[in-house]
């Protein structure tokens, strides 16, 4: 759960102390969503495993049903699928964290106009990223200084041939 | 034969059991993050692990190296993270890690991985 450390120390703008009010209630809203999404996926998960096992159970006695078979092996997919939920999370969890970095940037005066503190958030912010499409998204906006249409769909025609989107084929496992 | 399962994500933790759950002769144990796991790992002994990289309070390649260097644990320790750059990759092997596996991961490929470690 990500904190907001506290916003009394806000500049005398009326302007900004909205602004960054507006931030934190966004952010809220995020981890809100997370924490539902997050019961709901859950329970799924719960009902798809329950259902394995039933099938298991099924299939110690009826081994060679084709139709049973087809069933396990559709249940057992569903794990990748799964998957894409917790990609969502950390990406959101992500924006929240760089959203209340900046709420807490903007709420101080003195960091406010130093370019020091922006170079430091933009540096935090690019450290928080774990998918290598949250680094590609960031380069193509700010090292790149593409509009944002542009860098979406860059990164759309990228992830539609990558394992996100369900390529399976570039699997990326290493022994050491 | 015991598993130990870390990752702050309940889902992921449930879907790596679900993959796991033909194999009844598996005892999953849970962790969701670093800390907890190490914890556990002083007081059981463990066939392998699976660990997430980025998790709150003890991330996964800092929890490897304390395995290795704090508890001088030898069994297997596999990686499964969203991460797939070569740099942390390299700091996972420097940790004492065996494997390195990005996500989402398939089941099948999650079971062979493990397989190539243990006798399942």
């Amino acid at each position: 759960m990500i904190e907001y450390k506290n916003i009394d120390h806000i500049l005398e703008i009326p302007e900004l102390q909205e602004s960054v009010l507006l931030i934190v209630l966004a952010t809220a809203q995020i981890e809100a969503s997370m924490a539902e999404g997050e019961f709901s996926v859950h329970s799924l998960i719960e009902s798809f495993k329950s259902m394995s096992s039933s099938l298991r159970e099924f299939l110690k006695v009826n081994g060679d049903n084709p139709a049973l078979k087809a069933l396990k092996k559709d249940i057992d997919s569903s794990v990748i699928s799964f998957q894409f939920y917790d990609r969502l999370s950390q990406r959101l969890e992500h924006v929240n964290g760089s959203l209340l970095l900046l709420a807490d940037l903007v709420s101080d005066k003195d960091k406010l106009k130093d370019p020091v503190h922006w170079d430091a958030l933009k540096n935090s912010v690019r450290k928080s990223y774990s998918m290598e499409s949250e680094h590609d998204l960031f380069k193509l906006l700010y090292d790149d200084g593409l509009d944002i249409a542009s860098a979406l769909r860059i990164i759309k025609e990228t992830a539609e041939s990558s394992r996100a989107f369900g390529n399976l084929e570039e699997e990326d496992i290493e022994l050491f | 034969m015991k598993i130990l399962v870390v990752d702050d994500s309940k889902s992921i933790r449930s879907l790596i059991d679900f993959s796991l759950s033909d194999f009844e002769q598996l005892e999953i144990t849970e962790a969701e993050n670093g800390q907890v796991a190490l914890d556990l790992a002083r007081t059981h002994d463990f066939s392998l692990i699976v660990t997430d990289v980025n998790m709150p309070v003890m991330g996964g390649i800092e929890f490897t190296s304390k395995c290795r260097s704090e508890l001088s644990l030898t069994c297997p320790i596999i990686i499964l993270t969203t991460e797939g750059e070569d740099h942390m990759k390299k700091r996972g092997r420097e940790a004492g890690a065996n494997g390195w596996i990005v996500k989402p991961f398939v089941p099948e490929s999650l079971i062979e991985t493990i397989q190539k470690f243990i006798d399942i």
